[in-house]
């Protein structure tokens, strides 16, 4: 008899633990979400913003022989906050919204100009959201930006959305912006954030006069001479004080914080041919060590020392040239020395100067010099930082060229 | 029950329970917040101390043989005073497994189940521990043999995995809040040794008692080299000026590891790991709470009040009205509670039964 | 409380027999009977074979790993399916996800249903093909196992990653060298389907606290069932891992044999080691 008891008390445990946890179950069960990939974020005119949700089509995502792209489907909704945002779409679309694989999101340049911290805070405390989501600022409409998003050498978008941050790796011309490192630089004292900058290619194909400055490498998202399939482009970085946008970053000087901060992996240069009047060399540079920096303080005024290591190969090859003369190495050395030098200074001082923002974490560096927190507080890293010196070294090795050493 | 053994790893294995359990909710958080960057040297600090302490312990014990600390309070007090010792022990015991208990569940609601209510997920964590203690009373100390190794090797992964984000610049300034802030408020840490309580109960049960001071020492330091890694993680990665508070720091930094675009977000696993760690700590506190009953009532067998311990347990989780009554019990009362019943009233009865033994002799 | 979890072993194999006697075991052989029982048993005896010692140690090795990973797979890999995609999705990868969900779109049953339809058609086969007669015999296994697999997925009752982790779980329970050991796990998987469709990673850790806690608490004939790992004792070369033949000198500690030393300390004298 008490052995029943004891099996029909075991049934009800096991049957009332099965309804309560039904809620949970239910809810998230694969078959009841619709997962968006995509989320912009732009300045409405009628009443707080406009919201843009990029889900794909899952259907024609599953052939795998098909030579057709997966399409993508962009919904918008205009809403006071992300939670109304994503309430409304709920009840359009039917399922339920899941951000577990948002790759991206996208503010306008209106909103990042008012502030985004309320949007980064809303994002982050969802379980949801990856932190290694891109942040992009799109110079237009993020809506237009995810509209005209599509895979050209992918058949998802999601798997561009994975990669495109890689190229940082090795052209330096953008860098992985994640929502998780946004939070962190916003929350921290002694650096800001920064966000990929994105736009859409146009067909201006307008090619300077002046050839002393190359185009290629002052050219932002918005204003490439890239025609390509694909609408949408991401060259550059947004530099953030706090969570206010206060600048643009081009693409060199976009290579320079790459450097600055260790993680560029590889970028290729284009110097002035010391040889040969108007002629430019492509030199794809590496950094040999990681970069040194010193901070001191003297008098108030941060004083910034920094070395930069590099080894470059010569990529781009003339005929009847010689290219393993010690002699003309060292001459190439030199010219990649003064170019990096000058750029890298121009770019320090145009954070000090014009953005007022610590954008490449110096101030870490300068933790060491106090011994307690207050002390760093009271010393206010952020509003001194503007009247910082920078004195760049880099000492740069062109080994060789790559296959052809003479033509 | 007399022939129940605890070996000398399994042991030290038991002690580590609780501060696992405990770095997964707010104890590290607590830590950095009280120290802020000087935590690690705070940490190197009281673990130097707490080693002390807890050699102590063990020599404090030696002239009892084989007893515990109820044995030791009725030399010292009397029955009654027994009584009280064993009350007080169990309070402890209790309450303390019931606030992170209940803190652990609402942290797994707001994670993945925001549709259940938390008495359910309490329920669940009773049941199981209920389980294992009505099996017997060595076999949660072999669960926990199996389990725990499994739960320090997921931080050490947390660390390798994260270590291309650290800040290692975030160590300074090297002396945080201050020199008083780190060495003299920052004793307050010392509340993160509290698996040390269970060096009081376990000299009768041991298999090797000549072993217990090499016990003794041995959790402490390995508690502190855990804490290290665990603080280490935390503070590299995250902004060590918090003004942003989170529910379970570690959980938040297994969210950013990452290999390649595959392999992403494998917070999940780790929380499975964590949550066979955290019942198996639950497991052992309520076993000891039982013993202790068993005995100052001198039951013979304590099959059927397991689930009345349980009951208990589901009761006191039960207790704080919500989240933040929850998480200020455990961020600011647990601490302050296990200094007092731990370091001062455990170590003041040893002492005071030593001087007494001292004073028959002579 | 057993569960079906076996304390005794038994086997048809005389080789077996005589290799477990040698350790220092109980061999039980009744007349009439072709089974000899083998007792006292560790886990660490279910998941061996008789042909472990008879292959270089590295390959044994590899084998009981695999076994062992089959174990693992038999029992949870089913609860884990069932848990992720109700869930923990995030784990998943994205395009795997939407591999996934487009593989689910026309099954109108729920994951749950689908792999209880799933699992229990692969016992029944299993089942069917023990009681069929020889010259049919090995065509049930094709018929029932990719006929069936792939119509089923064909007329849109199941998703065909089922059919895949269904089939894994099906060959990693045949890795098993013994067979109660093996229909034991079987047998607790549809438990772990429950609790992960139930609770996510939450019920499977709670059942596999439960599981392990069953585990310890067995004994075969006064042995714990998972020494060596837990209690822990100092076995010399007699861990779950083979190690080398010139070092199983000793039999195991725990269960207490005559003869403690099963080989000299230096058993190949012709190597000349003190020259």
């Amino acid at each position: 008899m008490k052995y029943i008891f004891k099996r029909i008390f075991i049934f009800a445990i096991i049957v009332l633990l099965l309804v309560a946890f039904s809620g949970s179950y239910k809810s998230l069960s694969i078959d009841k979400l619709a997962y968006v990939v995509a989320i912009g974020i732009d300045k409405s005119p009628s009443q707080g913003y406009n919201f843009s949700f990029q889900f794909t089509n899952v259907t024609s995502s599953s052939e795998s022989g098909t030579a057709e792209k997966s399409p993508s489907i962009v919904n918008n909704v205009e809403a006071n906050s992300i939670g109304s945002a994503i309430n409304l779409m709920n009840t359009y679309i039917g399922k339920r919204i899941n951000l577990s694989h948002c790759k991206v999101i996208v503010f306008s340049e209106e909103v990042a100009i008012e502030g985004i911290s309320k949007h980064v805070y809303t994002l982050m405390n969802d379980t949801q959201i990856r932190p290694s989501a891109n942040i992009v600022v799109s110079k237009c409409n993020a809506k237009y930006y995810i509209q005209n998003s599509k895979p050209i050498l992918e058949n998802l978008i999601t798997k561009y959305y994975d990669i495109f941050d890689y190229s940082s790796n090795f052209t330096g011309y953008s860098a992985d912006a994640t929502i998780g490192d946004f939070l962190n630089k916003l929350e921290c004292d002694t650096c800001n954030p920064v966000a990929i900058l994105g736009g859409m290619n146009t067909e201006n194909i307008s090619y300077p006069t002046d050839i002393t400055e190359n185009q290629s490498s002052s050219i932002k998202a918005n204003e490439s001479t890239i025609f390509g399939k694909r609408g949408s482009e991401n060259i550059g970085l947004a530099a953030f004080r706090d969570d206010k946008l206060v600048g643009e970053l081009n693409a060199s000087e976009c290579m320079a914080f790459l450097n600055m901060t260790n993680q560029a992996q590889g970028f290729f240069l284009t110097i002035p041919d010391p040889e040969v009047e108007n002629n430019y060399l492509d030199i794809y540079m590496s950094p040999k060590k990681p970069t040194k920096i010193s901070v001191k303080i003297t008098n108030g005024t941060p004083f910034i020392k920094l070395n930069f290591y590099f080894s470059g190969r010569i990529y781009s090859i003339d005929a009847n040239r010689q290219y393993l003369d010690e002699k003309k190495l060292e001459a190439i050395s030199s010219v990649c020395d003064s170019y990096l030098e000058s750029a890298f200074s121009d770019y320090l001082y145009k954070t000090s100067k014009e953005l007022k923002s610590d954008i490449n974490e110096f101030g870490k560096y300068a933790l060491s010099l106090f011994l307690t927190t207050n002390d760093f507080n009271n010393y206010n890293w952020n509003e001194n930082y503007k009247d910082a010196f920078f004195d760049v070294d880099v000492s740069s090795i062109v080994e060789s060229s790559i296959l052809l050493t003479e033509t | 029950m007399s022939n129940s053994k605890i070996g000398t790893t399994e042991a030290v294995l038991i002690i580590l329970t609780v501060i696992i359990s405990h770095s997964i909710l707010s104890l590290p958080r607590d830590m950095i917040v009280r120290t802020q960057s000087a935590t690690i040297l705070n940490i190197i600090y009281i673990t130097i101390i707490c080693t002390l302490l807890a050699l102590l312990i063990s020599k404090l014990f030696k002239k009892f043989g084989n007893a515990d600390i109820l044995d030791v309070s009725e030399y010292l007090g009397g029955n009654l005073f027994k009584q009280i010792v064993g009350i007080i022990f169990i309070f402890y015991y209790m309450v303390s497994s019931a606030i992170l208990l209940r803190n652990f569940c609402e942290a797994l609601g707001l994670v993945y189940f925001q549709m259940t209510p938390v008495f359910f997920l309490i329920l669940l964590f009773v049941i199981g521990s209920c389980i294992s203690n009505r099996l017997g009373f060595n076999v949660s100390l072999r669960v926990n043999l199996l389990i725990l190794p499994i739960a320090l090797v997921s931080i050490v992964v947390i660390f390798i995995a994260n270590f291309k984000s650290f800040d290692i610049q975030k160590i300074f300034p090297i002396l945080g809040g201050g020199f008083k802030d780190t060495f003299v408020t920052g004793l307050l840490n010392i509340s993160a040794f509290e698996g040390l309580k269970y060096l009081y109960f376990i000299p009768p049960y041991l298999k090797e008692p000549e072993k217990y001071k090499k016990i003794s020492v041995l959790s402490a330091i390995l508690t502190g080299t855990y804490l290290i890694l665990c603080v280490s993680i935390i503070l590299f990665i995250f902004p060590s000026f918090f003004t942003t508070n989170e529910i379970m720091p570690l959980y938040s930094a297994a969210r950013y590891i990452s290999f390649g675009n595959f392999l992403q977000r494998l917070e999940s696993i780790f929380m499975m790991v964590w949550i066979l760690s955290f019942i198996s700590y639950l497991t052992i506190a309520l076993k000891f709470a039982i013993s202790i009953f068993q005995k100052m009532t001198r039951i013979k067998n304590t099959k059927s009040i397991v689930n009345i311990f349980g009951i208990l347990t589901i009761a006191i989780s039960l207790f704080p009205k919500n989240l933040a009554v929850s998480t200020f019990l455990e961020t600011k009362i647990y601490s302050y509670f296990s200094i007092a019943v731990i370091f001062i009233f455990g170590i003041g009865i040893l002492i005071l039964a030593n001087l007494k033994k001292r004073k028959e002799r002579i | 409380m057993n569960c079906g979890i076996p304390e005794t072993m038994s086997t048809e194999r005389p080789d077996k027999a005589c290799d477990f006697l040698l350790q220092g075991r109980v061999v039980i052989i009744v007349n009439g009977s072709p089974y000899a029982i083998i007792l006292p048993v560790t886990l660490i005896d279910y998941m061996t074979s008789p042909e472990d010692k008879n292959l270089k140690t590295n390959f044994a090795n590899f084998l009981r790993l695999l076994r062992f990973i089959g174990a693992f797979l038999t029992l949870l890999l089913p609860g884990l399916y069932v848990a992720i995609t109700s869930f923990h999705e995030e784990i998943l990868p994205t395009e795997l996800l939407f591999s996934i969900l487009a593989s689910r779109e026309n099954v109108p049953f729920p994951v749950i249903f689908e792999i209880l339809i799933m699992e229990i058609s692969f016992e029944l086969i299993r089942e069917a093909g023990l009681r069929v007669p020889s010259p049919v015999g090995p065509t049930i296994g094709i018929v029932g196992a990719l006929v069936l697999g792939q119509a089923a997925v064909s007329a849109d009752i199941v998703s065909p990653i089922l059919i895949i982790i269904v089939a894994i779980t099906g060959i990693a329970s045949f890795t098993i060298p013994d067979f109660v050991f093996g229909f034991h796990l079987r047998y607790f998987r549809f438990a772990f389907i429950l609790l992960g469709y139930m609770a996510g990673f939450l019920g499977i850790g709670i059942g596999l606290f439960v599981y392990l806690s069953i585990l310890c608490s067995l004994n075969s004939f006064g042995i714990p069932l998972t020494v060596p790992v837990a209690p822990k004792v100092k076995s010399k070369g007699n861990g779950y891992f083979l190690s080398p033949i010139w070092k199983r000198e000793h039999r195991a500690s725990y269960i207490s044999p005559k003869r403690d030393s099963a080989q000299e300390k230096i058993s190949m004298k012709w190597k000349n080691f003190y020259k």
